[in-house]
């Protein structure tokens, strides 16, 4: 795919329509469009984290394996959701499994193109950073309220 | 105020600790009673709780929803069809479905909170192309407290309303989202001008759904919360409910969050 085609793909994907268009502009040249079919994993704790995916359709389980249980569900990634930070932080591993529920297309975007050009230019790296310190900030925000047990008994 | 005598005509087992209850006047009946308001329901021996009605009927029965979270609650979740219980009411300002008329209307639902909403559903369903769009967001623990769960399919399916159910806590049975209510919300359409929303739940998670709902565009006075206090006389002269000025029993449970948000903000309220 041409990446002025991938550039309007990334711009229609919410978490992407803040950020510059330079900055989306050389996202495109490390993005891929992937596919996954209903059970396919798309990445696994303690493996290494190379990229993250934008949810473009479908829907994600991220989880953890427990033996026995197998994939225990902690939380559910949909459509115009961002899927994986660990390619930002050492150890660039992924802390936990993530496995589609149902056919889901993506864009993956790859860690090893984007990393140095970050380091190139700071500016497009914080603004980067931001959004994606935006999306972890929504996710501890959500297993903050979740610990608060608000459905329980004390919580009603 | 003395309370009147219903018939528990039947009952059903919503989850575990949930029981839809249908009441039949035994004689004297108490006046219609209007979505999200409440009655005072009475268990000889034990004492009296509030409960929102779930659910309006045209020949005067009354369907309350309880969870059991208590000695009265208990009690009343114990009653078998035949059993008689008491009845004050109704109480309290319930919701303004019609300022919703012509408009898209988001109703969020959290835990037990679905049960006084149900029937403002219950009233898009039956004029449905009175309003715009109407998403419903509902919240639970766990699958198995999902309430009204048979319902939930056939409103969406029959009745064109868009519905999104999560739970804080997935299992092996369950194919759904797994996350906190507000997860689901940026997925809900909102047009600000032209949409109306209904919340209810734990005042926490209001607090959350409102204020995403205002980020977007939603006007505080154009956003509906109930709010649940400790009512007891539930006539404005006991003070048990009283939040500042207002007394919850009587100037709510349903407020705006225009006006629910500054005494929410007062921590010692």
């Amino acid at each position: 795919m041409k990446p002025t085609m991938m550039a309007e793909e990334l711009a229609a994907h919410r978490f992407f329509q803040e950020l510059p268009d330079e900055l989306r502009r050389r996202l495109s040249e490390c993005a891929t469009n992937v596919v996954f079919e209903a059970g396919a994993t798309l990445c696994t704790e303690g493996t290494p984290a190379r990229s993250f995916f934008a949810l473009r359709a479908g829907r994600v389980n991220v989880g953890v394996h427990v033996p026995s249980k197998g994939l225990v569900v902690l939380e559910t990634l949909q459509t115009g959701d961002i899927m994986g930070w660990s390619w930002v932080l050492p150890p660039y591993r992924w802390h936990f499994d993530a496995v589609a529920v149902e056919h889901v297309r993506a864009i993956e975007l790859h860690a090893d193109c984007i990393l140095p050009y970050l380091g190139e230019e700071p500016a497009a790296g914080f603004r980067l950073m931001t959004a994606v310190a935006t999306i972890m900030e929504e996710r501890l925000e959500s297993a903050r309220l979740r610990l608060l047990d608000l459905f329980g008994h004390d919580g009603d | 105020m003395r309370p009147v005598l219903y018939r528990v005509a039947s009952t059903t087992q919503e989850t575990g600790a949930t029981v839809t209850m249908t009441l039949e006047a035994e004689g004297e009946a108490v006046p219609p009673i209007a979505p999200g308001q409440f009655n005072m329901l009475w268990s000889w021996g034990v004492g009296e709780a509030p409960i929102s009605v779930s659910a309006t009927t045209p020949d005067g029965s009354l369907i309350h929803t309880i969870r059991d979270v208590g000695g009265v609650t208990g009690a009343l979740c114990a009653k078998e069809a035949g059993e008689v219980v008491g009845v004050r009411g109704p109480f309290g300002r319930g919701w303004d479905v019609e300022s919703a008329r012509g408009c898209d209307v988001v109703i969020v639902a959290g835990g037990i909170g679905l049960a006084p909403l149900r029937p403002v559903v219950h009233a898009t369903l039956a004029e449905r192309s009175a309003f715009g769009s109407v998403s419903l967001v509902v919240g639970a623990r766990t699958s198995e407290e999902l309430l009204f769960r048979s319902e939930l399919d056939g409103w969406w399916h029959d009745g064109n309303i868009t519905v999104r159910t999560i739970v804080d806590r997935g299992s092996d049975d369950w194919q759904g989202n797994v996350g906190i209510v507000t997860n689901e919300l940026p997925r809900v359409a909102v047009q600000p001008g032209r949409t109306v929303a209904l919340v209810c739940g734990p005042e926490v998670m209001m607090r959350f759904v409102a204020l995403h709902l205002v980020d977007r565009g939603v006007a505080p006075d154009r956003i509906q919360v109930s709010l649940e206090r400790n009512m007891q006389c539930a006539i404005a002269h006991c003070g048990h409910c009283q939040l500042a000025g207002s007394f919850v029993c009587a100037d709510g449970p349903v407020v705006t969050w225009e006006a629910a948000e500054p005494l929410l903000e007062v921590r010692e309220l």
